[in-house]
């Protein structure tokens, strides 16, 4: 048996250590003009179906905004018979990866490059710009507006979340409820956030205050942005350790600034443990802030992944993403409804009020919300 | 980091008995000798002189593929950059410190043991030396973080609050600690086979003291080989990513030389020299390294004179 697994390993890794050594030789001889031509075309559901046999994503993992049964759903949507889950690995793998590492990747691998990702919707600019995404719009993008779409296709908002504050209320009785609690001295040291240099979700964060703390609302203000996180970091409300759920649920973090759905997640988790939580949105609001799916220009599985673009924004598909408390894309817009028993994880309605859609075309340069960050928010503390 | 080639052998001596046909019979020389060498060539080569190269050329890259010094600019005028160097460097002199006070004692009482107890206690450093990066981070974490087991038990027992903030510079310091005086104990531990009991003995005939002993004789052989210690073990720390990484993430504001060329990396898109300024942070680990393998070999060279002479 030992034997058979041996030969059948060395059986598929000769072909592929030479493939891998051919590929860059071919690469260089070849052109990419064929790949450019088509790739506004409709997706091959037959070609597709070959591609799904083996597949690899980047930054997708199973329990990120539902991606497990996202994928299973395309599987099955389009009769592809392949598996979604990357964790059992039949047919999808994933490496997770921040947004910027993805674009790395995008850019820099050649063989089996990821098919497509999950990026922070920032981060969709900067993609267009390094020009590795792939020229497909779904139809269905046409009711985007432009901040939620590349211009020329490849990326295209999936689900939307809120930032939101959880808290460990077995450690922390009295839960701050706004952006302005978190300043309180009675949460000095307990505070975690994500960083805004390298994640969504960090970038997400200074978004929500910029929306939240402008003057005048429904506006973007991110000057408002830097200055509060420069006050939180000065006061040293935030929490040094590293915010894992379990470091969370030992009360070692005992706030949580995240999505939404993540907290609610990461709630319930901790919630079957018998650890008390609370989760609410900050009482100044925030704005709609999306995750985008992009795929890559150089993947080896095009027809796939314009699959993947349309399921995205089908009432199937951004139905997957409500059932763990990701708002669809669609429904923020108010082109979908999502019936009732798939709104049983979501937070109060009411909560949300303060929240505002992105006013502008175009999000803050990454780069640039890296560089004040740094520069103007780090320093301070 | 500098990469020693082997010397290269001689001429080749074409044996008399070959005689006449001298051409394939050098290339097959040349080939017994040199092909040994070449996986090794090539590795060095390719992953460490290369690599090297490569970083140093990125690091004076320009948008355009030209030359400048932006990057090299950009990393010591940025405030929190320029913090991270001094903390870098400062942190890891107080380890090494340490390690030369703390660790110079140890090794010197280690070698005092008899065999059984001093291979006892070489096993167990060896361990705590081997017990670095992220699964360290997380054994502090659980015993010395804010909700760590030894910090309650001394708060629920005997009612002291531990000062130590874990997630500061002397979290850091402790952390370093654990697994790097194991190192310093076991590198320094040979050469304290050097001092003789005759030394002492003399010392003693000659009316001196335990204190005149080691100011006269003990400190002064061994100085040199503490001191390599010292150098080997501040460029050890200096180096160490996934450790702080690991204990205090990415958002950190206590960062060091490698969280930040990490942070520099894991941000890097196009339109910012960000991957610039990360080789360039790369260059400079790689240039204090070499000044420390520098000041180390000539240690090493006054070590060895040193102990021509004491034979």
């Amino acid at each position: 048996m030992d034997m058979t697994r041996h030969q059948r390993l060395s059986r598929r890794l000769v072909p592929a250590v030479l493939t891998a050594i051919a590929l860059p030789l071919a690469a260089c001889g070849g052109s990419g003009a064929g790949a450019d031509a088509d790739a506004a075309a409709p997706a091959d559901v037959n070609a597709a179906k070959e591609q799904a046999k083996q597949f690899r994503t980047a930054g997708m993992p199973d329990d990120w905004i539902n991606f497990g049964e996202f994928y299973q759903s395309v599987c099955d949507s389009y009769e592809l018979g392949c598996n979604g889950f990357a964790a059992q690995g039949v047919n999808r793998t994933d490496t997770d990866m921040s947004s910027a590492e993805e674009i790395a990747a995008f850019k820099n691998e050649t063989t089996n490059a990821p098919m497509c990702s999950d990026i922070g919707i920032a981060f969709g600019q900067v993609a267009e710009s390094e020009g590795v995404l792939l020229g497909y719009t779904p139809e269905a993008a046409a009711a985007l507006p432009p901040a939620y779409k590349a211009a020329d296709g490849g990326w295209v908002a999936s689900a939307v979340g809120v930032i939101s504050i959880m808290t460990n209320t077995d450690v922390i009785p009295n839960p701050p409820k706004s952006f302005a609690d978190l300043l309180k001295p009675e949460y000095k040291g307990r505070v975690s956030i994500s960083n805004p240099v390298t994640s969504g979700t960090g970038q997400a964060t200074v978004f929500s205050t910029a929306a939240a703390l402008s003057k005048n609302k429904g506006e973007f203000d991110m000057d408002a942005a830097i200055d509060y996180w420069a006050e939180f970091f000065r006061l040293g409300q935030r929490n040094e350790a590293e915010y894992s759920a379990a470091a969370f649920e030992r009360g070692e973090t005992p706030i949580r600034v995240a999505y939404d759905f993540v907290n609610i997640q990461a709630g319930q988790l901790v919630g079957e443990k018998g650890v008390d939580t609370a989760i609410v949105i900050p009482a100044e609001g925030g704005v709609w802030s999306p995750s985008a799916t992009m795929c890559n220009k150089k993947t080896e599985d095009p027809d796939l992944a314009k699959l993947v673009l349309d399921h995205t924004l089908s009432d199937e598909g951004q139905l997957v993403f409500a059932r763990v408390g990701a708002r669809p894309v669609r429904y923020v817009l108010g082109e979908l409804e999502v019936p009732a028993e798939l709104k049983t994880n979501w937070l109060p309605e009411g909560q949300y009020a303060n929240v505002i859609q992105y006013p502008d075309d175009a999000w803050p340069d990454p780069a640039v919300v890296a560089e004040r960050w740094e520069n103007d928010v780090l320093t301070a503390g | 980091m500098t990469v020693t080639t082997p010397t290269a052998p001689g001429p080749a001596v074409t044996p008399p008995a070959a005689g006449p046909p001298p051409r394939p019979g050098s290339l097959r020389t040349f080939l017994t000798q040199w092909g040994p060498a070449i996986p090794f060539l090539v590795t060095a080569g390719g992953l460490l002189v290369a690599a090297a190269l490569w970083l140093i050329r990125t690091s004076f890259a320009g948008p355009d593929g030209g030359w400048t010094l932006q990057a090299w600019q950009d990393i010591f005028t940025q405030r929190i950059t320029r913090d991270a160097m001094v903390r870098s460097l400062g942190l890891s002199a107080i380890v090494a410190t340490f390690c030369l006070v703390v660790g110079s004692v140890l090794a010197y009482l280690i070698s005092g043991l008899a065999r059984r107890g001093r291979a006892g206690a070489q096993a167990l450093l060896n361990v705590a030396a081997n017990f670095g990066g992220a699964s360290l981070a997380i054994a502090m974490v659980s015993t010395l973080g804010a909700v760590g087991f030894v910090r309650l038990l001394l708060e629920n027992w005997f009612g002291y609050q531990l000062g130590l903030d874990l997630y500061s510079v002397w979290g850091l310091v402790v952390t370093y600690i654990y697994f790097i005086l194991p190192l310093y104990v076991l590198l320094v531990l040979p050469a304290m086979s050097v001092l003789r009991p005759e030394w002492w003995e003399a010392v003693q005939t000659a009316g001196g003291t335990r204190w005149q002993y080691w100011r006269r004789v003990g400190l002064p052989v061994l100085f040199p080989f503490l001191l390599s210690g010292w150098v080997l073990t501040f460029a050890w720390s200096l180096g160490q990513f996934s450790v702080p990484y690991a204990l205090l993430g990415d958002t950190t504001t206590t960062s060091l030389i490698t969280t930040r060329l990490g942070n520099f990396l894991f941000s890097a898109t196009g339109g910012t020299n960000r991957f610039e300024r990360a080789a360039a942070l790369a260059v400079l680990l790689m240039v204090i390294s070499a000044l420390a393998l520098v000041a180390y070999r000539r240690i090493a060279a006054r070590m060895l004179a040193r102990l021509e002479g004491l034979r």
